[in-house]
């Protein structure tokens, strides 16, 4: 039996499979990136520069520490179970994001932000407006890195009972069966890779074209 | 009018500014001059308050400024700065297009907004309207940012250093085209700048700054003329005399001296020794002089008659010395608008004059 | 807790340190080796080195488990199927394209005045690259090698699920037991190894960058 003939006859199973391992991902990507980026806005404000100057120190080393640590971790507090997955993934993918947004938002140059006031931007316009576009292209860099991230530390995470289609991987290898392994690789593959393009996608539209680097 | 009361800055116990006093006029260009670090752009960011004073008080039109809402304040204001500036993810539209979008006007509105300043800094709308910040000149960067600054039609415009990073040709073809602009709009102008030929250049009024205070406000001229103390003096220096060859017209300062007759004129009359300089003009066509003196050394009286350059009576003296110099001739013969000869020009003459002004 | 399965496992714990490091390490050497030959070889060729990067990127997206057990899959007729092969393997399909897409870009930076002095000195083409360009590349191909060694501590974790050894051991077998104390201690050693190489690297990196400060990575 091959990849595509096992994917057929379990179609039901496999796409609840999908559906786990993408509901996975997608709550721990919103958590992450609302979590990332409310703190790397925070964290770049004039006022607290020191603290965002830390911050990167401490995500840029942090970004070093393999994802499977922080499963491991979660799963001595919280056990088995998706939830265990979803926290472990949703805190490592802070680390990217906030990364990319406070080193992102820190380099937007000081008389930018002082031109923008003083055409009379309230602070909010100034953010919205100019810090947070000038940014955008590192931002979507961090999310795009969790996303990819998150998609394969989520097959991982089946070992913690996280369900999702590491799963098919796991049974495929315990019980030799080529086509399983063959039918989850090639779905978390494709999820990874289409995600990817799609969120490059997304970049190249939200990011102005008068920021990219001809090359 | 803006009213600068006893204005202080102080950052711990360094005094940036310090008590200045400052009216500055409507309607014209007023330069804030002085070395680095002197203050200038601590006083320009005071009056759109992006700098709160220590002390001190700062009026526009008898209102303080500490009445108003600063966001307010600041939209109502142009506000031009060195090399940034510009918003590098909007394109020139969406430049121009700041002030009025913070103040709701509508698209439509803001486009026909961004293409008449266009038009206004002389670059195509069509070309340009969409161009991003990076896709521009250094010189198209400045005309957008001025262009940026007029768009909400403030009377009152700020300018830090605008063509500062800017190359020497570049800066001098943005300054003549922001003296036709001025002409025209009559805004009230504060430009800080620490080039001595720019501020002459185009500034009504100079004030000049030092170690936070004002030394000497005066009318350009006043104040090239009369230098209140060493420091002013020193600090115009030795470009002063040229800088005033800027500022003089060469109609004012001609050699009036002359005879006109036609060349055939010449041939029959048998010019004296005495005879002030001649001028042979035919008709219409001037075709050239003859020196005091020279007729009389003469074989055929022919020799004796030199080429010369015109100048315009509205000239400045250093475009006449410009000219005499580049084409190596000794004369320059001075027409008014309408053809007329006002006199005639020498290296030497000029030479007297900044002697004389110099004194 | 901890303690007392530190120093029940002590020996253990070397063992699979070491084999997680000459796992990584070899993968690395190979990686290095393939990535800059291929970096070499692509610049100068700008389209091929877009293929070659943009395929790089997208094999680089793949999630780990999934090309460990292709791996497994693919080599299975060689008899070659679990342990170190696909572990090593897959590493170094990883390895490279952080490698080969910093040296592709460092070569492209330096500066081509650089290079025309060195030609009209009379160096060979092959000289230029050895003794010009590739010194020069040198700092950024280092930060490509350290995401490579970062990412592989990692991922070589991984390789314990298909039989590979390695430190990930501690962790997966500690979950399926529900040994708490053996998940911590893993966890604890592979965050400490993957700390330690990124810190190490990074201090190489920086010895390497003579008089200038560290340009910025290419990440994506
Ligand atoms: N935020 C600040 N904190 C402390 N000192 C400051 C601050 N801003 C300006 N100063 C000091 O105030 C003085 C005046 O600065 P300002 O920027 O107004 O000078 P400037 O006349 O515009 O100089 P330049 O021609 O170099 O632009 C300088 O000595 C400067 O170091
Ligand atoms: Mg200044």
């Amino acid at each position: 039996m091959n990849a595509f003939q096992y994917l057929g006859r379990n179609w039901p199973g496999v796409s609840a499979k999908i559906a786990q391992h993408l509901g996975m991902v997608g709550v721990a990507v919103a958590a992450s990136l609302v979590v990332g980026l409310a703190l790397g806005i925070v964290v770049s404000r004039p006022r607290l520069q020191k603290v965002g100057r830390a911050i990167i120190g401490i995500t840029g080393a942090a970004q070093a520490v393999p994802s499977v640590a922080v499963i491991a971790l979660m799963f001595v507090y919280t056990g088995i179970g998706p939830r265990t997955a979803v926290i472990a993934l949703s805190i490592y993918g802070v680390v990217p994001i906030l990364f990319n947004v406070s080193s992102a938002l820190l380099l937007v140059p000081a008389d930018i932000r002082e031109a923008a006031r003083g055409m009379g931007m309230t602070p909010l316009q100034v953010l919205v407006r100019v810090e947070l576009p000038l940014a955008s292209q590192s931002i979507m860099a961090g999310l795009r890195t969790a996303v990819t991230i998150d998609v394969s530390t989520a097959t991982v995470a089946s070992v913690v009972g996280a369900g999702g289609l590491g799963d098919i991987i796991f049974i495929g290898l315990s019980v030799v069966r080529p086509d399983m392994i063959m039918a989850g690789t090639l779905l978390v593959a494709s999820i990874a890779i289409l995600s990817d393009v799609l969120l490059a996608f997304i970049q190249r539209s939200v990011v102005s074209r008068g920021l990219s680097i001809p090359s | 009018m803006i009213e600068l009361d006893s204005v202080t800055k102080r950052y711990g116990d360094k005094t940036s500014v310090d008590r200045l006093s400052l009216t500055i006029p409507d309607n014209a260009i007023t330069i804030l001059l002085g070395p680095s670090g002197c203050g200038k752009t601590t006083t320009l960011k005071m009056i759109n308050r992006l700098i709160e004073p220590t002390d001190g008080d700062i009026r526009i039109d008898g209102h303080s400024v500490y009445g108003m809402d600063p966001i307010d304040l600041r939209r109502s204001i142009g506000y031009v700065i060195q090399e940034v500036g510009l918003f590098p993810h909007f394109t020139v539209e969406g430049n121009i297009g700041v002030v009025p979008s913070l103040l709701d006007w509508d698209r439509g509105r803001i486009r026909r907004r961004a293409g008449e300043l266009l038009e206004l800094v002389n670059l195509d709308p069509s070309v340009y309207l969409r161009r991003y910040p990076r896709e521009l000149s250094g010189g198209e960067r400045q005309r957008v940012g001025v262009a940026r600054a007029l768009a909400a039609d403030p009377r009152v415009l700020l300018m830090d250093e605008p063509f500062g990073a800017i190359d020497p040709i570049n800066r001098r073809s943005l300054q003549d085209f922001f003296l036709r602009l001025q002409t025209d709009l009559k805004r009230t102008v504060v430009f800080v700048t620490h080039d001595i030929g720019e501020a002459v250049k185009l500034g009504d009024h100079i004030a000049i700054m030092r170690d936070g205070r004002l030394v000497q406000m005066d009318v350009t001229r006043a104040l090239l003329e009369h230098p209140a103390d060493a420091f002013v003096e020193e600090l115009l220096g030795a470009t002063r005399s040229t800088e005033q060859l800027l500022l003089y017209r060469a109609a004012h300062y001609v050699d009036t001296a002359f005879t006109v007759m036609t060349t055939e004129e010449m041939h029959r009359s048998g010019v004296e020794a005495e005879a002030p300089l001649i001028i042979l003009k035919d008709g219409d066509d001037i075709s050239g002089y003859v020196e005091k003196g020279l007729l009389v050394t003469c074989e055929d009286p022919q020799e004796a008659v030199c080429r010369f350059e015109t100048v315009s009576g509205n000239a400045t003296l250093l475009e006449a010395v410009t000219t005499l110099l580049e084409s190596g001739r000794k004369r320059a013969v001075v027409q008014g608008p309408d053809g007329t000869i006002l006199g005639t020009l020498s290296v030497p003459m000029v030479a007297e004059i900044m002697a004389k002004v110099a004194r | 807790m901890v303690g007392t399965f530190i120093a029940g496992y002590g020996a253990e714990m070397l063992r699979r340190t070491l084999q997680h490091i000459s796992m990584v390490g070899l993968a690395l050497v190979l990686a290095a080796s393939i990535g800059v030959s291929l970096g070499v070889a692509i610049s100068g060729h700008d389209r091929v080195a877009r293929w070659v990067v943009g395929a790089a990127s997208v094999l680089f997206t793949v999630p780990s488990l999934a090309l460990f057990a292709l791996l497994v899959v693919a080599l299975a007729p060689i008899r070659q199927g679990t342990g170190r092969v696909p572990a090593v393997t897959a590493l170094t399909l990883y390895s490279i394209l952080p490698i080969v897409r910093n040296t592709w870009v460092a070569l492209r930076q330096v500066d081509p005045s650089t290079v025309q002095a060195a030609q009209g000195m009379g160096m060979t083409p092959s000289q230029v690259m050895l003794r010009v360009k590739l010194p020069l590349a040198l700092p950024l191909i280092m930060a490509g090698v350290r995401n490579a060694a970062v990412m592989g501590v990692g991922m070589a974790t991984i390789a314990a699920l298909i039989g590979g050894g390695g430190l990930g051991y501690f962790i997966f077998e500690g979950i399926a037991r529900a040994n708490r104390s053996m998940v911590i201690a893993g966890t604890m050693m592979i965050t400490l190894l993957g700390l330690a190489v990124n810190g190490g690297l990074l201090l190489a990196e920086e010895a390497m960058t003579p008089g200038k400060r560290r340009r910025g990575e290419h990440g994506g």
